[in-house]
């Protein structure tokens, strides 16, 4: 079997061992020592962030203290059922002190004592009171409060330091104080804290308003507040029941490590092939079923990492297929290998073989030149083959496009084949066009109407080839296929970090979100409509674009999507 | 073709747009300023030596500088006012008049006249007072080309109403001063920016126009397709316009009218009268008359594919006439098929060819 182009090192599947026992709880305590690092991260920032606390010398207790707190703090906050992450999302710098003190706080409210805690209340209510009657006026009683507190505490600590006395004073000067700012800078803001009266909730919940604040001067051109970009979300995380393989691909996907649809696909395949390697049944359940459903997570935290392109997908659709026609009356092993075979026939089919077939009915002749936008696998793969066989003479053009600069990576390869090459940005396409004899794009997905969605500037690139006369092909493989209708690139798509488009510090852009409703915009994806395009290229045939529900309609039913 | 020697300041101002002078406001003004100078300090007898040195100055500029027009326009447009106020002078010493009244042509003169006049005229003679009227008329020209830009964004309340959806490319002067009128006279106006890379100006025009009441959007030069369909008007500027109505502007401008013709977006383009110029493309092959640029952003030099292959950075792009709806200059606006008109009463047919 040939080695499929997006084949590199970091997607290659280790050789398939039926795992033991002891692999597995192995793997668990990887899993558990990942959090544990993650945790230990968390808390040593706490450490930096806030020195003035004895927080050097914290004993083991007091670190569990402070994690039942936390937990505490966060089932009071999460009473949705919103999945409560086990971690505490790692604090943006921003908003950093004030999570760390709050989260302190939250320590200290477990080992005080009641008369504390009323204490605290009782100067809260002060503050409140003082907030509430009138906004401007009250300030500055409530700072006498502050201070005669402060003075209580210093007399007190002074003669000799008991850490749990002080602290609460410490506590009740803080909320006295926070109280008084409130005040000072928003009388309407007490109404807000009157409606959550839980001082735990209370205080757990401002860092997250400030921070939500701050958020929305991100993405807020009009057109795409349906869209919103994900990045790295923090809020991911691992619960323990993930698959080792599966969070590592999570990762890849959102940091962007594997990209092009075709590559996403196959790594997702070899990883639910790990899933199913190393599944076990949890007692008094069926195989195939709580399989499904394990799977069925995995998929969606993927899709929390990032948006999952059509192919997964229809990847997803047809391990489910295989699922369901496994007989549950072998031993569950041997269902493993038989489910495990038939993902790599499946691979070896979607992949290997189909570029195979499509690289055969491009027909390149001598003198051709190519132009060819993006970096696509199926291209590599198709140009490489022609190159291989030696018998035309022909060259490429690779077009590519700022911020992905995915050109580069397909130029780079093309060179090393030996292919003759130019490249140029695609506002020059209208330039390099004229010499151009065929255009191949490659496709995230073909949807149902007939319409094309690739990385953004293939539309551009398929508009300027048609009014040069130049026929454009899009390579795509039927596994892109989908039922899903879609008519601009703007209902549906995916946004990329509007950073990216910053050139250099030296940029104008630079500071852009200190301007005034100044946004870059970075899409993902765009759709070309099927005017544009002279035929799509599959494994099946070579079909007009609006053929697409067509093969839809007659893909053999063993295949199910 | 005689061999003059540039003068020094020709020399001096062909130096400095070389290394770095910019924009075509810049560069003509500092064209006519040149020329006026010509005209006032250097000694010539009659018309037909001024219009010699001129020409001769013309030459060495346009074959220094072909890509910036302007200054070529600018010397046809001197050489017109210079035949001009001679046919002015020479009326008035000959003292006599047409019989059918000189201010009111009739058809047969009307097609007649290039012929009869180019020929029978004698710019050698001497005439009192030419030099005066000459200066008078450079300056009327002056002025023309300083409120060319305001004379254009005033027009933008007339194109642009309120909550519309604006994309433009790149960084032009005249489309900045156009936009930030439209800016302060309309509301709720979005500005999408194609950036242009590698150079990536439109950040600037972003940066310049960012304001409180206007939402402005940078994409990258591959979403103007995927924006298109939003969009109302497209507005950008141009480097020159062709004698057919054609453009030839900042390299993306194709793709970019050419999706708004995709979508019927009206494409609306900035030009003020001097960057009008009588010339054709004469084929599509568009190396003819494009430039290069460093290829340094496009592909970094020590990239391992740097090696081997071909890498282009060109600057301009041609946009044929049918791309584009209407043109706006300072004396108003216009279709792309009435260009060739106004170039016939810009320029003196005798100097189209330079």
């Amino acid at each position: 079997m040939e080695k499929t182009p997006m084949e590199s090192s970091s997607l290659e599947a280790p050789p398939p061992v039926t795992l033991s026992s002891s692999k597995r709880r192995r793997l668990r305590k990887k899993a558990a020592k990942i959090r544990k690092e993650y945790e230990a991260k968390i808390e040593e920032n706490m450490k930096t962030v806030t020195p003035a606390t004895n927080s050097g010398e914290k004993s083991r207790e007091q670190i569990k203290a402070e994690r039942e707190a936390k937990k505490a703090a966060k089932q009071a906050k999460t009473k949705s059922k919103e999945v409560v992450p086990p971690l505490e999302p790692k604090p943006t710098e921003v908003v950093a002190p004030k999570t760390v003190e709050t989260v302190k706080e939250d320590t200290e409210t477990v080992d005080k004592s009641r008369e504390q805690i009323k204490a605290e209340r009782e100067a809260k209510k002060l503050a409140k009171q003082a907030s509430k009657s009138k906004g401007k006026a009250e300030p500055p009683q409530v700072e006498k409060v502050v201070e005669s507190m402060a003075t209580v505490s210093l007399s007190e600590s002074d003669d000799k330091k008991k850490p749990t006395l002080s602290k609460a004073e410490r506590r009740a000067i803080q909320e006295a104080q926070r109280a008084a700012k409130a005040a000072k800078a928003a009388p309407i803001k007490p109404t807000v804290t009157k409606a959550k009266p839980s001082p735990l909730k209370e205080k757990s919940l401002s860092p997250v308003k400030s921070e939500a604040k701050k958020v929305p001067r991100d993405c807020k051109i009009k057109l795409f507040s349906h869209l919103e970009y994900t990045k790295g979300n923090p809020n991911i995380l691992l619960n323990g029941t993930l698959h080792p393989a599966i969070i590592q691909l999570g990762e890849q996907y959102s940091k962007r490590t594997i990209v092009g649809s075709n590559a996403r696909y196959f790594a997702f395949l070899n990883a639910i092939k790990k899933v199913i390697q190393d599944y076990e049944t949890p007692p008094n359940k069926e195989f195939s079923r709580s399989l499904e459903v394990a799977i069925k997570a995995t998929v969606d935290h993927l899709h929390k990492c990032r948006p999952l392109p059509v192919s997964v997908m229809n990847g997803h659709k047809y391990v489910k297929y295989l699922i369901t026609q496994l007989d549950e009356s072998k031993p569950e092993n041997e269902l493993k290998e038989e489910l495990c075979n038939d993902l790599e026939i499946y691979i070896d089919n979607q992949i290997c073989k189909a570029a195979q077939a499509i690289s055969k009915y491009i027909k390149i002749v001598d003198g051709d030149v190519i132009l060819t936008f993006g970096c696509s696998s199926l291209i590599d793969y198709i140009l490489k083959h022609a190159q291989s066989e030696g018998k035309v003479n022909f060259r490429v053009i690779v077009v590519d496009s700022r911020p992905f600069l995915e050109g580069q990576e397909l130029l780079r390869k093309l060179v090393s084949y030996n292919i003759n090459c130019t490249y140029v940005l695609i506002n020059a396409v209208s330039f390099i066009m004229p010499e151009v004899t065929k255009v191949l794009l490659g496709a995230h997905a073909l949807l149902s109407n007939g319409y094309v969605m690739a990385r953004t500037g293939t539309a551009q690139v398929a508009l300027v080839a048609r009014s040069f006369n130049v026929p454009v092909l899009v390579c795509c493989e039927t596994h892109k296929f989908t039922e899903r209708f879609q008519t601009d690139a703007i209902v549906y798509n995916e946004l990329g970090n509007p950073d990216d488009l910053v050139v250099s510090h030296t940029c104008k852009l630079s500071n852009w979100q200190s301007q005034h409703k100044l946004v870059p915009l970075n899409l993902n994806y765009d759709i070309t409509p099927p005017e544009l395009v002279t035929a799509v290229v599959t494994e099946v045939a070579v079909l007009p674009c609006t053929s697409v529900p067509v093969i839809l309609r007659y893909r053999p039913t063993e295949i199910g999507y | 073709m005689t061999t003059a020697k540039p003068i020094a300041e020709i020399a001096s101002l062909i130096h400095s747009i070389k290394i770095g002078l910019e924009g075509s406001y810049s560069i003509s003004s500092r064209t006519l300023e040149l020329f006026k100078k010509i005209i006032a300090n250097k000694s010539w007898k009659n018309a037909q030596e001024l219009m010699q040195l001129v020409q001769e100055q013309g030459r060495i500029l346009s074959s220094a500088l072909p890509q910036e027009v302007v200054t070529s326009n600018m010397v046809r447009r001197i050489l017109k006012i210079i035949r001009e106020a001679f046919d002015l002078l020479r009326e008035k010493n000959k003292e006599y008049q047409f019989d059918d009244g000189h201010t009111t042509l009739s058809l047969h003169k009307l097609i007649t006249q290039t012929s009869e006049t180019s020929k029978d005229v004698d710019y050698s003679k001497h005439h009192d007072g030419l030099r005066d009227v000459l200066l008078d008329h450079l300056q009327e020209i002056e002025i023309e080309l300083e409120t060319s830009s305001e004379n254009i964004s005033a027009q933008a309340e007339e194109h642009i109403h309120s909550s519309e959806v604006i994309l433009t490319l790149g960084h032009s002067k005249s489309v900045e001063n156009f936009l930030k009128r439209a800016i302060e006279k309309r509301k709720f106006l979005t500005i999408i920016i194609a950036e242009c890379a590698p150079e990536c100006r439109g950040h600037d025009l972003a940066a310049s126009l960012a304001s409180a009441s206007c939402e402005i959007v940078i994409i990258p030069d591959s979403s103007i397709f995927a924006m298109m369909s939003r969009v109302n008007k497209v507005i950008i500027g141009t480097h020159s316009v062709l004698a057919n109505g054609g453009l030839r502007a900042a390299c993306g401008s194709y793709t970019v009218a050419a999706a708004a013709k995709h979508f019927s977006v009206p494409t609306i383009v900035l030009a003020p009268m001097y960057k009008l110029s009588p010339v054709h493309l004469c084929s599509y092959e568009q190396d003819a008359f494009n430039i290069l640029g460093s290829a340094e952003g496009v592909l970094p030099y020590d990239s391992l594919a740097a090696k081997s292959a071909k890498v282009y950075s060109p600057i301009f792009d041609y946009v044929p006439p049918e791309f584009v709806t209407l043109f706006i200059s300072n004396m108003g606006g216009h279709a792309p098929s009435y260009v060739y008109r106004l170039l016939s009463e810009l320029y003196h047919p005798e100097d189209i060819e330079m």
